[in-house]
Formats: C-alpha cells, structure tokens, sequence
C-alpha cells in the first residue's frame, strides 16, 4: 500500500494549482454559489467554462483528439481536489460532458462529433437529457415518447421530466420509442434535438423547496432531421448506457463536498453563536458528531479503493457501492444539522437543505433500484420478479 | 494511490490460508470450543513453522522484522477461519505492548523466545466492573528489591490458560506500570472466564503476592495506549476475515435455498439485506486496511485511524452477522450450522478492548477537542 499520488499526478497538480491561482477570479468563484440573478450567474459561469476549455481543463478525462487531457483516474482525482480546494466551479456543461459526449464520441458520426463536441466543451451550447418520464422513472425503458419517421424527418410527441438544465439548454440528448412492437429496450432510438425550434414547449418543475429546478420538456409534432439521430434506429438503449470507462474519478470525489459539510458542521456544534450556546459539551452531540464523521471518513476510504480497484485492474465492488453510501451520508449530514440548530432547522436555506437532502437517494437512480443492480451485477443474484 | 496488499503479502495470505484449511478447519475449531488453550501443540507448532509468532519482532531478536500489514493479513485469515488459540494476544497484543513500553532489557528478555514460540504470552489490562478503563489499575504492585509482588485481580485477559506469560498493568507509587508474571508461578492463578464465543477464550488472573518483572521504565500509561491502536486495527483484522466469510455463508445459503418455489436470493428483501451487508463490509474493510497501514507508516494519525477502524467495526460486523443469521432463518439459530461462531467471534471483537460509546468517544476527542 502507498497513499502517495504518483509524481505525474503531483506534477499536474502542481500544474493545475497555479493556473488557478492566476485564472479563478473573484466573480467565477461567487458565481458557484447559488445567490444572485440566474442569468447574469450564468454568464460568469459560461466566461469561466471558456476559460477553462482554453486551458485544456474543461473536460480533463476528455480524449485530447477533442480538447480533453486524456486524464486517467488519479489525475481525475487530483482534478476534483484542486477545483475543490480552490472553490472553483467547474464546468456549466457536466451533463453534456460527463453523460452525453461519451455517447456521442462512441455513436456520433464524423459530422455530429465536429458539430457538437467542441461547443460542448466551451459551454456554447448546454445540454440537457431528456430521458425520464411521468410514467417511466426507475423503469426508464417503459419510456413512451413517440418518433415517427416521415420522410427524412422523425416527429416526435411525448412528455419529458426531471430535466436539469431544461430550461437553459439549447439541445438534448432524446430518447423516444421507434418500434412500440419491439421488447421494451430494443425500441428506442436517440436523438440529438434542438431545443429553440417549434413545438417544444419548456416548464419549470416547482421542487419540494418551492424553487424552480428540473423542468417538464413537451414535444408536440417536433421535427427532427434523420442526420440527428445518434446510433442506429432501435439501438438507443445502448448509446444512453455508453459512458466512459474511466468516469470513474467524478464519483470517487463525492465525498470531498460532504466531508467538508462535516467539518463545518463540527465547527458550527462548538461555536457559541449555535442556538443554545456550543453543543460540543453534550455527549450525546458528540457522539452524533463522531458516528457522522466516521461515515464520512469511511466512505472517503471506501472511494479511494474504487480508485485503486481501477488504477490496479482489480475487480472490487467498492465502485458501485460508493453513491449509495455517499446519498446516505448527505442525509444524515442534514438530519445532524436539524437537530444541531433547532427550531432554526426549519428556517431560510438550513430548511432548503434538509429538503434538498430528500434528492440524494432518488436522482442519479434510486437507493433501491442500485441495491438491485449491486444484488444482480456484483452479488451474482438472480432477477427479481 | 495504491490500497492494495503487495503480492508478498498476498502470498503470506495464502500460507496461511492452507494451514488454515488443512490443519484448522472447522472441524478443528469445534473440538476446540470447549478448550480453554484453545490451541493444541501441534497447531501452534504449525505456525511456528510458518514463522508467525515473531512476525512483528525485529529481526535482531530472531523475529520476521514484519509490519502491521503482514500482522492484518494473517489475522483476516484466522478471523475467516475462526481460528481460536493464543495467536493475537502472543504475537500482536504482547508484543506491541513490549515494543510500544518495554525497555531494552525487557525486550531482549521476552522477544527470543516470543519470535520462536517457545513462550506464549498475553496482556491482562483490565479488571472486572471497569468496563473498559484500563487507565487506573487497582492491582497493586509492592516493591521487593530486585523484583515486585503484584495482588490483585484482573479480567477477561485473553488466552490466559495458553500463556506462559502474562504481562500486567498495576498501580505503582510512579503510576501505572507493566509487569511479566510468570503464570506457573507462586501466587498466581487463573481462571477460566468461559463466555459466549468458544473461538476466543479468556481468563481471570488472581496475584496474590506473586513476583513480577517490571517490563516498563515508568510512566507506561502512553505506551500501554499506543500498543492499543496495535491491538484495536488487529482485532479489526481479524473481525474483516470473519465478516467477510459471515457474508459469504449468508450470500451462498441465499443462492442455493428454495422456498415459495425458487431461491430466497432472488427475493428483493433478501438482495437488498444482502447488499446491505455488503456495503458494511467494504466500508468497514476500506478503514480496516487503511489503519493496518497508518500504524507503521503514518505514526502521527495512528490514533484517529486505529479507533475509526475499531468503532466502524464494533457497531457494522457484528450486524452483518445478525443479517446473515436472518437470512439462514431457523438453521441459523442453530447449533449445527456454523453462523452463529461468527457471530459470536464479531461480539467478542465488539465487546473486548474497548467498546462502541469508548470508541466514539475517543473519536469525538480527537476531531472535537
């Protein structure tokens, strides 16, 4: 075992590091968090993004055929920690980066990737994926949206939901049923749509805080050109679950975000300015505080052996099991800060947090249907009926 | 970023996982549960062969000049097998003690025969009602010229009937101190302490006036404790290797057993449990490795990384073998189905050195105070 990083990880974050310290200013940095208006936040973010794609950082696990570094997994770790470090946002694009482009770079065609590719990384256009429905949540291959092709057109009619970035996004990676006759995977087809063109209509998705964030997409009669399709017709099922296989430093990194959540609220338990004067007296607080930090802590270890399961070649579950315990411990970090603070959980952004917190365990696939997956792709079990 | 075992040392797990097999296996273990050596000569024999005994102690001494690394792997694979017998408390828990309080001349007296086997030894911390505070011995030691009487009593002092030597913490009029007693001794005598796990045995010692060693050049109080972050990311070793089988036993029980006309492991309830007991299980084993590791190489978070490891592992192994008693159902409860050994095995490693409010309590020190 050695914990080092190896010289050319170190080397690039060195590297890294001092272009941040003369690249990330003020503006950028006030930019990540979520205050101010919407619009002009975004406009920092998308000078921020252009910057980064300039420096070659916007999308670092990216091929450098199309403006990535080629980055393996540890100097995608190292990437995270320094962004993380330096509080600098990342990139206004993750969807279109991290989920859509895999796709695209493996499917596209030579006129897609050109077309598409280097204007997602500049942050030119936002992506967005349209792929949940009212009906077809966890079981996202029910999904029911209609393609027709007529002539060198497909018209598409359907409903989408939970669409981050709906509301800015300029196109969307679709994914519509061609062949209502087909076994439900082999039906579906992907499409790359325009988002500003007739018949799409956009509306936002009031959320359990009462904010405004996914939006519902309505397709009505949208025409989409054949030359957007992404893959072969029914094969959309394969192009959506294409990621890339060194994804893998984005989600060993989860923990640094709510390790630090930890910490502040560790500091926050003993700061005399807490509702009821510092609870760090309390042993039952401090107990909490300790099983909370050894669920952090552990699920930092836990993530770097998925690191080295992948730099080693190892086959080890660690991978697959880390979102799960990561959503975990982010609810437990808002349940502690309710408790910590009182009445004042309730209130202002602490109220919005412990709501927000409810997300962890329902996006990105549900608690329950990844212990299904774990249970039939690691554990071996059958399929349940 | 390498949280992998070397192949030496995959290679020191595999020795010892066929010893293991061959000359411990389950059968093995059984006839043993009611034993209070919880070994035979033979078998400790079989690890002197293999060189284990003196695995920690330097070299110069005639030890295997090993790490906490090559110490982990070997406990796993005991824990996995169940191993019963003096193995920790001689060659982990005694020796750290030795290493992390002892003075030379101590050193040079016990380790020879420590690396080569011919003397088993154990550690005797606490004292019955304390729970777990060893800080404040009650058993006295009595200055007698060259040498010291020590009376008093101590409890659950592990492998007590399989030791030869017992090193003891005792009130000293310089604080707490550590003295070898010799366990055939005059004024000593030890008592079994039969409990509920039969693969791990301990013992009660009663000194009456019984002549001791002093092991410490006073002030022992330190080393005592960091010779418990040894024992502490040992005993979680071993608690991976039982934990880890615990799970396997559950995850084939559940793939092979029919009911309602097909495999409980089919059933969502027993896959979730199951991937459950998984996620514990590689959590617990992520900080377990990491605390084999800092304990040599890292000195300075020895402490944190040795009772985060301990209080992960008190409050999930233990719980990964009650699910995986659940998922058994009635044979689980069992006399005759192995499960409820590892249980037991994960209770001792829950209940022994130090406990979970202990442990979480520490931990909040360091990260609160």
């Amino acid at each position: 075992m050695d914990f080092s990083y190896p010289p050319e990880a170190e080397a690039f974050r060195q590297e890294l590091r001092t272009w941040l310290d003369a690249n990330l200013d003020d503006a950028s940095r006030a930019a990540r968090l979520d205050e101010g208006d919407p619009g002009e936040r975004l406009e920092v973010l998308r000078r921020w993004n252009r910057t980064l794609a300039d420096a070659g950082y916007a999308a670092v696990s990216w091929p450098s055929e199309y403006g990535g570094r080629d980055a393996g997994v540890m100097e995608q770790v190292v990437f995270s920690e320094e962004m993380h470090r330096a509080g600098a946002p990342g990139t206004v694009n993750p969807i279109g980066i991290a989920n859509i482009a895999p796709s695209i770079m493996s499917w596209g065609t030579q006129e897609q990737k050109s077309r598409f590719l280097q204007r997602m990384l500049r942050g030119d256009d936002i992506w967005c994926q349209g792929f949940s429905e009212p009906g077809a949540g966890s079981d996202l291959a029910s999904l029911r949206t209609r393609a027709v092709l007529d002539g060198d057109h497909y018209v598409v009619d359907g409903q989408k939901v939970w669409n981050t970035f709906g509301d800015i996004a300029n196109y969307c990676e679709l994914l519509v049923r061609t062949d209502p006759d087909a076994p439900k995977h082999r039906g579906i087809t992907c499409l790359l749509v325009d988002m500003k063109q007739p018949g799409i209509t956009v509306r936002p998705l009031v959320t359990i805080t009462g904010e405004k964030g996914f939006s519902e997409l309505f397709f009505d009669s949208v025409r989409v050109p054949v030359e957007s399709r992404l893959g072969p017709e029914n094969e959309g099922w394969k192009v959506a679950m294409t990621t890339l296989n060194n994804e893998r430093g984005g989600v060993a990194s989860l923990h640094l975000q709510v390790r630090k959540k930890i910490r502040s609220l560790c500091e926050e338990a003993a700061s005399p300015e807490l509702p009821g004067g510092p609870a760090t007296s309390d042993p039952r607080t401090r107990e909490r505080l300790a099983q909370l930090y050894l669920e952090g802590e552990t699920l930092k270890l836990l993530s770097d052996r998925a690191i080295s399961a992948s730099v080693h070649g190892r086959a080890g579950p660690e991978g697959s099991l880390v979102k799960l315990v990561w959503s975990r411990v982010e609810q437990h970090v808002a349940e502690l800060e309710g408790e910590l603070f009182g009445p004042e959980a309730l209130l202002g952004a602490r109220g919005r947090r412990r709501l927000s917190a409810r997300s962890m365990t329902i996006a990105g696939g549900t608690t329950q249907v990844n212990k299904n997956v774990v249970a039939q792709r690691v554990l071996g079990l059958p399929r349940n009926r | 970023m390498d949280f992998e075992f070397s192949e030496e040392q995959e290679q020191l797990r595999e020795t010892v996982r066929r010893f293991l097999e061959e000359r411990a296996p389950i059968e093995t273990v059984r006839s043993l549960l009611d034993d209070p050596r919880g070994t035979t000569d033979e078998l400790w024999k079989g690890t002197v062969q293999l060189g284990l005994p003196g695995l920690l102690i330097p070299e110069a001494f005639g030890g295997g000049g090993g790490g906490m690394l090559e110490m982990g792997v070997v406990l796993e694979e005991m824990g996995r097998h169940l191993h019963p017998g003096p193995y920790l408390s001689s060659a982990l828990s005694a020796v750290a003690l030795l290493r992390a309080a002892g003075t030379d001349d101590a050193r040079e007296r016990w380790f020879p025969a420590l690396a080569d086997g011919s003397l088993v030894a154990t550690v005797a911390l606490f004292e019955a009602g304390q729970r777990y505070e060893w800080r404040t011995p009650t058993l006295r030691s009595v200055d007698a010229g060259e040498r010291c009487l020590l009376s008093g009593e101590k409890s659950f002092v592990p492998d007590l009937a399989a030791a030869d030597v017992c090193f003891v913490t005792a009130a000293t009029d310089d604080g707490t101190g550590i003295f070898g007693v010799e366990c055939n001794a005059a004024g000593v005598e030890t008592l079994p302490l039969p409990s509920i796990d039969g693969t791990r045995h301990h013992g009660t010692l009663r000194l009456d006036a019984a002549e001791a060693r002093r092991v410490d050049a006073g002030g022992a109080t330190d080393g005592i404790a960091t010779a418990l972050d040894f024992i502490h990311v040992g005993t979680v070793a071993d608690g991976v290797g039982a934990a880890t089988r615990a799970f396997e036993l559950a995850l084939e029980y559940a793939r092979q057993r029919e009911q309602f006309g097909t495999t409980i492991g089919s059933f969502q309830a027993v896959q979730h449990l199951l991937t459950d007991m998984l996620t514990e299980l590689e959590l617990g084993r992520a900080a377990a490795y990491y605390a084999l590791w800092a304990a040599d190489a890292d000195p300075d978070d020895r402490r944190r990384t040795s009772i985060l490891a301990k209080a992960f592992a008190c409050q999930a192994f233990p719980r990964i073998a009650e699910d995986a008693i659940q998922i058994f159902g009635g044979v689980g409860y069992t006399w005759e189905y192995d499960i409820h050994l590892y249980y037991k095995r994960l209770l001792t490693l829950r209940h022994t050195f130090g406990g979970v409010t202990e442990s979480l309590d520490e931990l909040a020190s360091i990260i609160l105070d």
